[in-house]
């Protein structure tokens, strides 16, 4: 079994005993039928050896403002109160409030140029999420379920898909993550959702049982499980069984959860607030091989009323939470192997409303990305100088996605083998990444 | 190259709407990306409103946008023309391959004018037959239109554990099942139906399920359980199926808040437990007794559904905004105020309007009273305690509540007009809405899915069919019964979840038993008959933490009509590691396992388990699998029943 993703996470002998029991069950009925159809676990052997990669995605959801972060217009009528500041980057000016950020403005990339379709949450989440218009009734999986298939392990302990989420609410995002996450690549590759208490409840075998009864039985129950929903093709008892198969891996890896396991300064470090706690989170799961966590939190940044005095609280949170998280990944060695993104489903309006706010605006907006196979300090496209129009190298969500996916080393024009389904890429119409940022 | 299972695909293919016309795909997205602000639900510059095609073919104030069979002559197109003036969107500048969809689509209208009216029925199903037989008429119409080969009939044994979850909310015990099977009469299903109807078990089965309807599940809407109890709202809910209360007459209940004294008492609840928010009282009574969501219209007129004006949000708020919540000698009401509620609300552009007392789909009242009256007795039909006049302060969290002997009642009574508008045979979405819910909970989803978004954004998949039901479910009184009996009876609701078929046609067509988990109450329930607690005839267990172990379960499987199920790892750990799961197994009261040990081979033993847990027999592979399994030791049998009972077949309905 490849492992190489479980660095520390449960005692090593776990990797290998998965099937125990079936072995000691099938032998004798290996030739009446066929175990692998049963439980469709592909072959470890097709899955390539390729060196760890992990993306941590900052969701800034509710639609962060460019004005006040990667594109500051200062002193004309849409800028807003803030100033700007110069950055490591001759001539590049971030926002005031990011001055930790602008400190490091050679390790980051910024985007100034997208240029999206869909102004509404709902629609701009899916799209932000999916990485391409959607097309009903297919529903396309979402960037973490694609990370999840490519970068994750069959087998694997930690969960694939992390969705660090501490509020539950969030408005359209809230309706967002009841939804399908999975789309097409089914429910194994949705997200394991964590948050609020940071502990998982009942992750702890009770001492009833040992531990071969257990997972025997759960062998037992994967069987009888698989059967039925092989059977039936019943897509309720598929997203079922999906939660068990997690169940092993969470029990095993489960005080990666913990906060308090963290050391309290790194904590202050990364601030009070949850969504830093939930970023430290993810770097220390993606330290122990987690591929993808995302870490949201509700819909903070969608400010439509008092745009100004909200950012100036938390534009500042964030810079420092990036600021933090480039700085842990490179001392631990892997902020190469990690791509970092920080972005929303859109950007804010230039024009700001009688309710001191910014609306929403997909027609020109930022977002921020570095680690793996990103080109530091690479500032890319322009806005005109009220910031209303994009000027230079207009991108969408297409060129987002296959960007992400290249730095990642993952084919972004790969087709989908749906059977019964349209021809489907992961990035369609071979939509061409953002290479000034690429490496 | 991403290889995955066909039938994962077949899944998602059928989870999304089967409309797929020019509109949807190319002309609504160019409207929603670059006209809407200001010719949508925010503004309607112009008068045009972009958001429908519907909308667009009305036009502007000018007249109408666009020349069927026309784009050159068309206002609409000739205005995103580069260079043209005026110029649309005034500040950018469609691309090439968004006017040429434009121009392809407007060339390809029918020259004549287009009456299109989504709901408008497409086949007459004839007037002489009864609801079941119109339910079988319309699906099989559907069936052959789209040339689909329905499921077979479901087999005896699925049956009787299907309608035994669906009716009284749990799997049968052993010799129900059994004197069923053994039952010889051709009619044994209904007669099977009509008994269950009349048990225990169903009035409150269903009074748990319309407790989480109406007033949501007390862990999920951080709501006191006790408080519902003691209060009487479960008592009424349960009297509601047990007496079968005309719906109509529920609904009355729930929003009128004048209950005679005993058991009615208790609906007072509804409004009662949302302390004076009328906001949530709208909300509430709009979408589970109407089936409609209104709070996306709380800002502006609703995004994708143009006929949910922000008037109408603030419309419905008003019949609530008189609302105040009274302690009286006979228990808690919802009185009504004679005057007040006249608030104003804002849409997007600042502008300010007065809220006027309408309902969606209907013409607003006009009140005699206006801001300038004072409270007076004389508005009353008699007068109110002295109580009633005074100013009393309320808490930190702007709640009071006033205490009377009596609840005043005004002579004008908002919320009597809603009565009279929204729940009589004038409003056929009143019934549609309770038939389209019925129908979700025995057939795994709505006509119109989700079960809340009747709108014209969320089209029904049998109109027709959708509309006769709720016809005949008003001519016949509002007869919940009745209408649960028909839908049961159906050769829709007994064909088998078995698909044959390579490709499995989507969930909307009906043309096989949707599987579907079971809800939380029957889930713990018939957990604890597969474990060999059995109930009463009241269903009713001897085992004292049956409530808890309810409880519990409606706390970690909360869903009742999502949109999509979308289970949870923590649901997994639970079923694997919580010691309220594991107590049932090594429970005294646990018969299943000595009725299973009692079997003389490890053939028999699987057999007996399958038997008491599925209510099936198991095939040879399963007994083969079974019987290795029970070599492994003592306790294997305990984990045996647990692989069955955590499965994903005892957590469904098939």
């Amino acid at each position: 079994m490849v492992d190489n993703n479980i660095k520390n996470c449960g005692s090593p002998d776990h990797g290998i005993h998965r099937r125990k029991f079936l072995e000691g069950i099938t032998a004798g009925a290996m030739s009446t039928f066929s175990w692998s159809g049963l439980f469709s676990v592909p072959a470890f052997a097709e899955i390539a050896k390729r060196k760890q990669k992990h993306c941590i995605l900052l969701w800034l959801c509710g639609g962060p403002s460019q004005f006040e972060t990667w594109d500051p217009k200062p002193g004309k009528p849409t800028g807003g109160p803030f100033k700007s500041m110069p950055t490591k980057i001759p001539g590049v000016h971030f926002s005031e409030l990011m001055p930790s950020c602008s400190s490091i403005a050679d390790k980051i990339a910024v985007v100034r140029s997208m240029k999206t379709a869909q102004k509404e949450h709902t629609q701009a989440i899916n799209l932000l999420q999916r990485g391409n218009k959607v097309r009903p009734p297919f529903v396309r999986p979402t960037m973490g379920s694609v990370l999840a298939e490519q970068l994750g392990q069959v087998g694997s302990r930690i969960p694939n898909f992390i969705l660090l989420d501490p509020c539950p609410e969030g408005n359209e995002f809230k309706g967002f993550k009841a939804g399908n996450w999975a789309g097409w690549l089914g429910a194994e590759y949705a997200p394991v959702r964590v948050g609020g208490k940071y502990k998982i409840p009942d992750t702890e075998k009770l001492d009833s049982i040992t531990d071969g009864d257990h997972e025997a039985r759960d062998e037992l129950r994967r069987f009888f499980s698989k059967k039925f929903e092989n059977e039936t093709k019943s897509s309720a008892a598929s997203s079922y069984n999906a939660t068990f198969e997690r169940v092993r891996g969470l029990m095993s890896c489960s005080d990666l959860f913990d906060l308090d396991r963290l050391p309290a300064k790194d904590r202050e470090r990364y601030g009070p607030g949850t969504f830093g706690q939930h970023t430290l989170l993810a770097r220390s799961l993606v330290e122990e091989g987690a591929p993808f966590v995302m870490v949201a939190n509700g819909m903070p940044w969608d400010t439509h009323v008092f745009n100004h005095e909200i950012y100036q609280m938390i534009v500042p949170d964030l810079d420092n939470i990036i600021f933090q998280l480039v700085n842990d990944l490179e001392d631990r060695g892997l902020l190469e192997d990690t791509l970092v993104v920080a972005m929303g489903e859109f950007g804010r309006t230039p024009w700001i409303n009688q309710a001191r706010g910014r609306d929403h605006y997909p027609n020109a907006w930022s977002f921020a990305m570095t680690g793996a196979g990103i080109k530091g300090g690479s500032v890319v496209g322009a806005t005109d100088e009220m910031g209303i129009e994009v000027t230079d190298s207009p991108y969408d969500e297409r060129n987002l996605f296959a960007t992400i996916f290249s730095a990642l080393d993952i084919d972004p024009h790969a087709q989908y083998d749906l059977p019964n389904f349209p021809t489907f890429h992961r990035v369609e119409e071979k939509i061409q990444p953002i290479k000034e940022v690429l490496l | 190259m991403l290889r995955i299972n066909s039938y994962i695909a077949t899944i998602i293919l059928a989870q999304g709407s089967l409309s797929g016309d020019v509109w949807d795909t190319d002309i609504a997205p160019i409207f929603q990306s670059n006209c809407v602000k200001c010719h949508g639900g925010a503004k309607k510059k112009g008068g045009l409103d972009l958001r429908s095609f519907e909308s667009l073919i009305e036009g502007a104030e000018s007249g109408p946008v666009i020349v069927n069979g026309s784009a050159k002559e068309s206002e609409l197109f000739k205005v995103v023309l580069k260079g043209s003036d005026p110029h649309m969107p005034p500040k950018g500048q469609l691309d090439e391959k968004n006017i040429n969809n434009l121009r392809s689509w407007i060339d390809g209208l029918k020259k004549e004018p287009i009456v299109q009216n989504k709901f408008s029925p497409k086949f007459e199903i004839p007037e002489n037959i009864s609801l079941v037989q119109s339910i079988d008429f319309a699906l099989k119409r559907s069936w052959s239109e789209q040339g689909i080969e329905p499921s077979l009939n479901c087999s005896d044994e699925v049956f009787c554990r299907r309608v035994y979850l669906d009716v009284i909310g749990r799997i049968p015990c052993s010799d129900e099942l059994d004197h069923f099977l053994a039952d010889e009469s051709p009619n044994k299903r209904e007669k099977l139906i009509d008994e269950l109807l009349q048990r225990n078990e169903h009035f409150s089965y269903m009074a748990e399920i319309f407790n989480a309807i109406f007033l949501g599940r007390e862990s999920v809407k951080k709501k006191d359980r006790d408080e519902r109890e003691k209060n009487g709202w479960l008592d009424y809910l349960e009297w509601v199926f047990r007496t079968n209360r005309p719906w109509n007459f529920v609904a009355k209940d729930l929003v009128l808040s004048r209950p005679k004294e005993g058991v009615e008492s208790g609906s007072s609840w509804f409004l009662f437990e949302q302390k004076n928010d009328h906001s949530e009282m709208a909300k509430l009574t709009m979408s589970t007794l109407l089936g409609k969501q209104i709070q996306c219209a709380q800002c502006h007129d609703h995004p994708v559904a143009p006929e949910i004006e922000q008037r109408h949000y603030w419309g419905m708020v008003s019949f609530f905004s008189r609302s105040i919540n009274v302690q009286t000698n006979k228990g808690m009401r919802v009185a009504e105020r004679a005057i007040g509620g006249h608030s104003k609300y804002a849409d997007l552009s600042g502008k300010s309007h007065a809220s006027e007392l309408v309902l969606l789909g209907n013409e607003p009242i006009k009140e005699l009273i206006d801001a300038s009256h004072k409270d007076h007795s004389e508005l009353y039909v008699s007068v109110p305690s002295e109580a009633w006049f005074e100013k009393k302060n309320k808490d930190k969290k702007g709640y009071q509540l006033i205490k009377v002997d009596a609840a005043p009642v005004p002579k004008f009574s908002r919320r009597q007009k809603l009565i009279e508008l929204a729940f009589s045979d004038k409003n056929p979405s009143f019934s549609e809405a309770f038939v389209n819910r019925i129908w979700a909970i025995l057939l795994g989803r709505g006509i119109v899915h989700p079960v809340d978004l009747m709108d014209s954004a969320h089209p029904p998949s049998h109109p027709e069919l959708l509309q006769r039901m709720g016809r005949d479910f008003a001519n016949s009184g509002y007869d919940i019964r009745e209408l649960i009996r028909s839908i049961l009876m159906s050769r829709t609701y007994q064909l088998s979840s078995y698909v044959s078929a390579k490709v499995k046609p989507p969930p909307q067509t009906f043309s096989y038993y949707i599987i579907k988990p079971i809800f939380a109450e029957a889930f713990s329930k018939s957990l604890l008959i597969a474990m060999g607690h059995y109930p009463n005839e009241d269903g009713e267990f001897k085992n004292a933490d049956a409530e808890k172990l309810r409880r519990e379960f409606a706390v970690k499987f909360p869903d009742l009509f999502p949109e999509v199920y979308s289970p949870t790892v923590q649901q997994a750990l639970y079923l694997s590691n919580n010691e309220a799961i594991e107590e049932l197994f090594i429970s005294k009261e646990n018969i299943t396992l000595s009725i299973i040990e009692k079997q003389d081979s490890n053939v028999n033993k699987v057999k007996e388990s399958f038997k008491l847990i599925l209510g099936r027999e198991p095939d040879p592979e399963e007994i083969k699998v079974g019987t290795k399994f029970l070599e492994r030791g003592p306790d294997s049998l305990m984990h045996f029943c647990w692989a069955l009972v955590s499965g994903s077949e005892f957590r469904m309905n098939r």
